[in-house]
């Protein structure tokens, strides 16, 4: 057994444009490993490629050149999102149904059993303070509340790799808060946290290692302790890497 | 089986709160008070006319329902990225569909049944029981199942508007489709054409359950059989084409 939660080698994703437009390179061979048990923060600019290539790692994209392997397994072996958790960026459930209703479906596809559900439902609504709204529509949700309910579906069956794509994403300084707490409470489980973020400061206090891509390309990755000269700090390097990136160009 | 249901559930819970289904069942009932007062001032055919007037409504209302409903369902679960809860779990593409397809077909079963019930009530108020009411909406089920499924397979291809156009011209055409057979040049090719395009024309079961003494079994069979298998092939070519998707 790999002491590695993901291994992602040379992948590349392009997209077919409308004619006569020749396909669009999103990816251009990145490869990166992620270590069990490690926050790992997946950085870059706006259209870098960190939300394709988090799909494609969860096999929403089929389109694709490279190897991805999860837990040792390939992406296409169904069971292995029973291991998997994914918070989508800006991604809200139907309006017409409740948190409860939601999260209990939600429980039921990832073959929970109904006692585990309905714990599991009580202690993450309380956790992030949804426990008063778990029988009002969704409809009549803010978005930071939105965004909540997408981290509890990611969190609800317990698994041991977490995909969260922007979690701080319309949250108020309390729920981002929440959601350095939530990383502390998942790294002291020895969950392996795969995260994709804008906020660097943030980054910088829960992630273990980073990587780093711009315009589809790898950029860098590695331990934040051995990328960070003592007194730097994450935004800085990260400014820092993407302009020299740019200029080499 | 599990995640298809579960789906069909959750469509079923939507379709509930729904206010288009209230909204159809609520018009659907109030054109029976209408036209019960309507047919009432010939008394001869007073049967016929209301069931001829119900069942056009019926048909009318449910055939908006179902692709007004289908439409804004398939396209809410990409544009709010709703489809990624289901689909990053342990469920494959094919039984997301089939979960979604299910869930449409028994919404507007039950919209069907509870607009039906009420139509069935004022049919027996008039001249009895009629068994060809149920034939009528078995008929008006299978339409809308592969209604549905052809909906399905354009939404998976184009965009909204497009699925909407295209679904009405493949419905008008289908309509007309015996008229262009007759002048084509292509015979052979307008014949393959008319056994893969949904044929509405073979729906015209209106006339049947107005005017027909006994409802022929052939076509019954025919209709289910029909209906079934169609709605099958453009589910498989729904799936063909999701599987390849990017979402």
């Amino acid at each position: 057994m790999s002491d590695l939660a993901i291994e992602v080698d040379n992948l590349s994703v392009s997209y077919k444009m409308s004619f006569p437009k020749p396909p669009k390179e999103v990816l251009k061979g990145i490869s990166f490993q992620v270590k069990k048990g490690c926050i790992f923060g997946f950085l870059g600019p706006n259209g870098a490629g960190k939300t394709t290539a988090i799909k494609t790692m969860l096999g929403l994209n089929p389109n694709f050149s490279g190897n991805i392997k999860i837990f040792d397994s390939n992406i296409s072996d169904l069971s292995l999102h029973d291991v998997i958790g994914y918070s989508p960026e800006n991604a809200y459930f139907s309006s017409y149904l409740t948190p409860y209703e939601v999260l209990y479906s939600m429980g039921k596809l990832s073959n929970m059993k109904a006692n585990d559900i309905e714990t599991a439902i009580s202690f993450w609504l309380d956790h992030l303070n949804l426990s008063h709204v778990k029988n009002h529509k969704i409809s009549t949700f803010s978005k930071g509340m939105k965004q909540r309910l997408n981290l509890i579906q990611s969190l609800l069956h317990n698994p041991d790799l977490y995909f969260l794509d922007e979690p701080a994403s319309g949250l108020d300084p309390l729920g981002k808060k929440e959601i350095k707490l939530l990383m502390q409470k998942l790294k002291s489980e020895n969950k392996t946290v795969f995260v994709s973020s804008h906020h660097l400061l943030d980054a910088q206090e829960y992630c273990d290692e980073i990587c780093i891509l711009n315009h589809g390309n790898f950029i860098t990755q590695g331990a934040l302790k051995d990328l960070l000269p003592q007194s730097q700090n994450l935004e800085g390097f990260f400014i820092e890497k993407v302009q020299a990136t740019q200029e080499s160009k | 089986m599990t995640p298809i249901f579960q789906i069909a559930k959750d469509v079923l819970l939507e379709a509930r709160r729904n206010q288009i289904f209230w909204l159809s069942i609520v018009l659907n009932i109030l054109f029976f008070i209408l036209f019960t007062v309507a047919s009432s001032s010939n008394e001869a055919f007073q049967g016929k006319i209301f069931l001829e007037l119900g069942f056009t409504v019926l048909w009318f209302l449910h055939f908006c329902l179902a692709i007004f409903f289908s439409v804004e369902s398939l396209y809410k679960d990409q544009e709010s990225k709703s489809m990624y809860f289901y689909l990053v779990r342990n469920v494959s593409r094919l039984q997301y569909l089939l979960g979604k397809y299910l869930g449409f077909v028994l919404s507007i079963t039950g919209s069907i049944l509870i607009s039906g019930a009420g139509f069935f009530a004022c049919v027996y108020k008039m001249q009895g029981f009629e068994v060809k009411v149920m034939y009528g909406l078995l008929f008006l089920v299978i339409e809308m199942a592969l209604t549905l499924a052809i909906l399905m397979f354009l939404a998976k291809v184009f965009t909204k508007i497009i699925t909407i156009f295209s679904f009405l011209f493949l419905f008008f055409l289908s309509n007309f489709i015996e008229y262009i057979e007759v002048v084509s040049e292509f015979p052979t090719l307008v014949k393959s054409l008319f056994l893969l395009l949904p044929n509405y024309k073979y729906f015209s079961y209106i006339d049947m359950i107005v005017h027909a003494k006994v409802m022929s079994m052939e076509y019954v069979y025919f209709i289910s059989v029909y209906g079934l298998s169609l709605s099958i092939f453009y589910l498989i070519l729904s799936s063909i084409q999701f599987e390849k998707k990017v979402l």
